[in-house]
């Protein structure tokens, strides 16, 4: 609630909509009509309280550029983003896990520097140039993959990977420390007493406990997805509520933005309770505590 | 849970519009723009008029010249001082079956004009003062005062044709998201955020277009849209950066489509009022310190014209291309010392990224007026902000403007809201052109609108109230198997593009 | 607690190296190009790397631009800003998020949760979002980006910095000297600081890699330091309508930016492994 606050009175101050809604020709008595008629002539701490009133009734307002009400734009959104988020954290993982097991096991060799170098790469990029690298090798060079939409499975691929690259970073080093942690635990060594080969001792029984760590990266990351997937959809004109945020935040879309860091800051809550009860379903340790 | 319920409802937007290319029956292509569609209602829009120009339609239209020609009115002449008259198509109806007449005509227009409906472009039909339905097909215009712009006017957007009874049922919200017009094309699909596509019109009762479906997608980034159009994901592609034409030239799938002086007229503004630059011999000085020629050269690589023209050529009132100052450092340092400043001054320059290259072009001009002692700082100012700034004086006393007669193809657009003092994006006030100004308005004798602006132009080249740049090119990528040009009015007649040969 | 052998060495020197070798070019730029970064030749534009200029006869080493600045002298100034926005604006978050951190996590009550509750407001308006309204509102300086970066990065520090302010709270050393009558003050500044430091210096590192990663995003958006100074982000930026015509121009800043960030992040966790 405090963030949309907060939301309310920094986009006031940043700039005037009706400017942005009139043709650029319009006189100044058209723009105090406009404003007045938008209700933004008055004082802001009463516009502010009749926000509140509105909220409070499940009004969250009309976007003034799009002029449809603000929660509808951003539910059509969601589900693009969402979609793009959970592929690319998919990929995060896989790659992740995978590398950071590989790292594991041939702890201290050169595969382990590899893959550090490897991971860290992914983390030390700006999303929006991997996006327009990827863009210009696999698009216009190669022609393996669309640039843009989403008409095609295939056009999903070049955004979810450049919004996967900085989560294997963290996803792959925490496999591989909580695995290192795991190998010498007494289970594991009697299993290599019992003659099973390095693989399956890592594949059936260690990774399986070290993927707790794992959730709480994700639960942790999912926040600066969110913030990448901004830039990823401009990027890759993916039809997500990043694109729609930028957009509200460029016209100066006050009920727009104001809706879409409240449903955000909702959808942080969600996640972080998701990542809680994958804890008690994964760790059986925390049933028992509690 | 959520991941299912995501993929599950944007699975079936998946595979639905298969892109870019024509089968034997009907010709389907995809057009990819910088912007979403945001609404379909023409008196209400807020955006280019690309798209709803394909679904409703102006009583006057343009030509492929670009020139007026009829369209739902077979003619229109002027009565009196204020009163013009357009007789109507007959046997025209909208897409849901109600007919087209003169009632249709008063509706569209004063649901534009009703200060309650605080339609965002009233501004440019505010000297109608009311429309007649004299008869079915006969419909008067009363203007406030004499206005020879008119059939302009009922060329653009705000005038296109709604259903009365239709729009009236449905209202503002629902019509702009299902309009309902009786142009050559209609609504199909509009999924929110990504693309619209448009249908043929089995009862237009025009010519029947080639392309059959349409489908409009927005892609922000220039690199994205160019390699669309390489790749065949997209047919017609708008707004490319010059950065980008080599590429399309050179690929064996697209062509490029160039329309000179397409664009704004970019200038440098002063406030006139603000210390140095109310002295006209500094602001001379600075126009002979920049070297216009060699920023469209070798900035913009020749994609734009470097013009002392306020007036595009295609546009009314164009009195060809007059004499300015010269790319002189020498002459400019002379007239900074005249005018009491031999050691220069420093000051900034506000740009902003609507005009080609903004800030290349802005930091250019920096290094150049440094040579003659002028020291700039360019502050790249954010767009949002821009716009606020501007109308209301507060920006720097250097900055970037472009401006241009859009599509009323007239120098009333091109120059009025940028000259006239009082005006909210013009900085200059003098007032012999503010006279000229006003009676150009109010004249309907074309060949003195004709001699007022050369006048105009005369006056404003003297006074130097900006640094003259260029009028930018605008460019097309268009995909090898069609046939279609970019057109100076800025529109997309998606009933004028055909199968290339 | 006495370190007696430096782990993994060979990790730190390599990764060490690499940060003095960028900081030293950064620095000492002036030393490795003679080419001033702002000075324009409209007649050499986009020339790709390793071209000779016809006009004054030098080499350019990485190309020139499209204003026909030399890359490698505006890569290397522009690394000088780069780093500056980081390592100031990752100092500035350090010090502002560990003192509240500190504050919250050693008065647990009222200051703890009005600080918490702060954090969390912050936490919730996404980094991207807040970024894009300040700069908008203040414009695109220098300070202002700084001013971004640390207003959206101290919330990680505070958070860290809390929870152990609260596990040492909790401690036998700290317990005796409050036993002992030691004033607050005495108490955070003598035995809790000390012992955050080598976390604190752990999250700084890592912290100026998210910063140079954050303020090249806002340049990305239109948002970035002011346009004539070079700047990595900037430098990517600008290059980005010439992808298919000069690669480079965006390439090579975009490398720059990944080759002093994996040294960072590399460095910083060879810290950890060490001062842990």
């Amino acid at each position: 609630m405090s963030a949309v606050a907060l939301t309310f009175f920094i986009i006031r101050l940043s700039g005037d909509p009706v400017r942005l809604m009139l043709p650029p020709e319009a006189s100044e008595a058209r723009v105090s009509e406009m404003r007045e008629f938008l209700g933004f002539d008055r004082p802001m701490s009463v516009q502010f309280i009749d926000y509140l009133k509105g909220v409070m009734r499940g009004d969250l307002g009309k976007s003034l550029y799009f002029k449809q009400p603000a929660l509808e734009l951003f539910i059509d959104r969601l589900p693009a983003t969402i979609l793009l988020a959970a592929i690319a954290i998919v990929l995060a993982v896989v790659i992740g896990v995978s590398l950071g097991a590989m790292a594991a096991c041939r702890k201290n060799g050169p595969v382990d520097y590899a893959v550090n170098a490897i991971v860290l790469a992914g983390q030390s990029m700006p999303v929006f140039w991997i996006g327009i690298m990827l863009i210009f090798a696999f698009s216009l060079r190669w022609h393996v993959f669309p640039s843009s939409g989403n008409e095609r499975w295939l056009s999903i691929v070049l955004p979810a990977i450049s919004l996967a690259a900085y989560p294997v970073a963290p996803i792959a080093r925490t496999v591989r420390s909580s695995l290192l942690n795991a190998l010498s635990e007494n289970y594991i060594i009697s299993a290599r007493a019992q003659g099973f080969s390095e693989t399956q001792i890592i594949f059936r029984h260690a990774l399986k406990n070290a993927m707790l760590p794992v959730v709480t990266v994700i639960g942790l990351e999912f926040g600066s997805l969110l913030g990448g997937a901004v830039v990823t959809e401009t990027v890759f004109s993916w039809p997500g509520v990043g694109r729609l945020v930028m957009t509200g935040v460029l016209n100066r879309d006050f009920p727009l933005v104001q809706t879409s860091v409240l449903m955000i800051s909702l959808v942080y809550i969600l996640v972080n309770f998701v990542t809680d009860l994958l804890y008690l379903y994964i760790d059986p340790r925390i049933r028992i505590d509690s | 849970m959520i991941v299912v319920l995501a993929i599950a409802s944007f699975g079936v937007r998946f595979g639905t519009a298969e892109a870019a290319s024509g089968d034997a029956k009907g010709l389907k292509i995809v057009i990819a723009r910088p912007f979403d569609i945001v609404g379909l209602d023409p008196g209400f829009l807020t955006e280019s008029a690309q798209v709803v120009d394909n679904i409703f339609e102006t009583l006057v239209r343009r030509n492929l010249d670009e020139k007026l020609e009829p369209g739902l009115a077979l003619s229109w002449k002027q009565l009196d001082d204020t009163t013009w008259e357009f007789k109507l198509r007959e046997g025209v109806t909208f897409t849901n079956g109600e007919p087209f007449n003169a009632e249709a005509v008063k509706y569209s227009i004063d649901r534009v004009l009703d200060p309650a409906n605080n339609a965002p472009t009233r501004s440019y039909i505010t000297t109608v003062k009311e429309v007649k339905a004299v008869d079915d097909t006969t419909v008067h215009v009363i203007t406030n005062a004499p206005d020879p712009l008119i059939p302009i006017r009922f060329n653009r957007y705000p005038t296109e044709v709604v259903p009365p009874k239709y729009a009236g049922e449905v209202g503002q919200e629902k019509f702009a998201q299902n309009p309902v017009g009786t142009g050559p094309y209609k609504l199909k699909n509009w999924d929110k955020g990504s693309s619209v596509t448009l249908v043929i019109n089995e009862s237009y009762w025009g010519d029947k277009p080639e392309v059959e479906e349409v489908t409009f997608k927005a892609i922000p980034e220039a690199a994205t849209r160019v390699s669309a159009l390489i790749n065949g994901e997209a047919d017609i592609i708008t707004a490319v950066p010059p950065e980008f034409r080599s590429q399309i030239e050179d690929s064996s799938t697209a062509k490029l489509s160039v329309v000179e002086r397409g664009g704004n007229t970019v200038y440098v503004g002063f406030k006139t009022n603000v210390s140095p630059f109310d002295n006209v011999k500094v602001r001379q000085a600075l126009n002979h310190a920049v070297d216009v020629d060699g920023i469209v050269k070798n900035i913009l690589q020749g994609a734009a014209v470097a013009t002392n023209s306020l007036i595009g050529p295609k546009d009314f009132g164009y009195a060809g291309e007059p004499e300015g100052y010269s790319y002189d450092p020498e002459k400019a340092r002379k007239l900074l010392s005249d005018a009491g400043y031999p050691n220069g001054f420093e000051a900034t320059l506000d740009t902003v990224n609507w005009y080609m290259k903004n800030t290349d072009v802005a930091q250019a001009i920096a290094e150049q007026l440094k040579q003659v002692g002028v020291k700039v700082k360019v502050n790249n100012v954010e767009s949002g902000v821009y716009r606020t700034i501007v109308p209301t004086g507060e920006q720097s006393p250097m900055y970037t403007l472009g401006w241009s007669s859009t599509n009323t193809m007239d120098a009333d657009a091109a120059i009025f809201a940028v000259l006239r003092s009082g005006e909210p994006y013009s900085t200059y006030g003098n007032p012999d052109v503010d006279a000229l100004l006003d009676e150009s308005r109010s004249s309907s004798d074309q060949e003195r609108r004709r001699q007022i602006y050369a006048e105009i132009q005369k006056r404003v080249i003297a006074d130097a109230p900006r640094i003259f740049l260029y009028q930018e090119n605008t460019y097309y990528g268009v995909s090898k198997k069609l046939d279609w040009k970019g057109r100076t009015d800025g529109s997309l007649p998606l009933r004028t593009i055909k199968r290339a040969e | 607690m006495k370190r007696t052998r430096v782990k993994n060495k060979r990790k730190g020197l390599i990764s060490g190296g690499c940060l003095i070798t960028v900081l030293v070019l950064t620095l000492f730029a002036p030393v490795f190009t003679s080419h001033d970064p702002y000075a324009q030749n409209l007649e050499n534009i986009l020339a790709p790397p390793m071209t000779a200029s016809e006009s004054d006869g030098g080499i350019a080493l990485l190309g020139t631009d499209q204003l026909g600045r030399d890359v490698l002298s505006r890569l290397l100034y522009g690394g000088r800003t780069s780093l500056l926005v980081g390592v100031v604006s990752a100092i500035l978050c350090g010090m502002i998020g560990s003192a509240l951190g500190v504050v919250a996590g050693y008065y647990r009550r009222v200051a703890g949760v009005i600080i918490m509750r702060l954090a969390d407001i912050n936490l919730s308006v996404p980094t991207m979002l807040m970024a894009i309204m300040i700069v908008a509102v203040l414009g695109s300086t220098l300070f202002n980006t700084i001013l971004v970066l640390t207003v959206t990065g101290w919330v990680s520090f505070a958070r860290v910095v809390r929870s152990e302010t609260l596990s040492l709270r909790e401690r036998n050393f700290v317990e005796a000297a409050r036993a002992m009558g030691v004033s607050n003050f005495r108490v955070i500044t003598r035995h809790i600081l000390p012992n955050l430091s080598h976390t604190v210096i752990t999250l700084t590192t890592l912290q100026i890699a998210r910063m140079i990663l954050l303020s090249a995003s806002l340049s990305f958006l239109g948002l970035g330091i002011d346009v004539s100074s070079p700047s990595w982000g900037g430098m990517i930026n600008d290059g980005r309508n010439y992808i298919m015509t000069a690669p480079w121009l965006s390439a090579i800043p975009g490398a720059a930016i990944a080759f002093t960030l994996v040294g960072i992040n590399i460095f910083s966790d060879w810290l950890h492994e060490n001062l842990g």
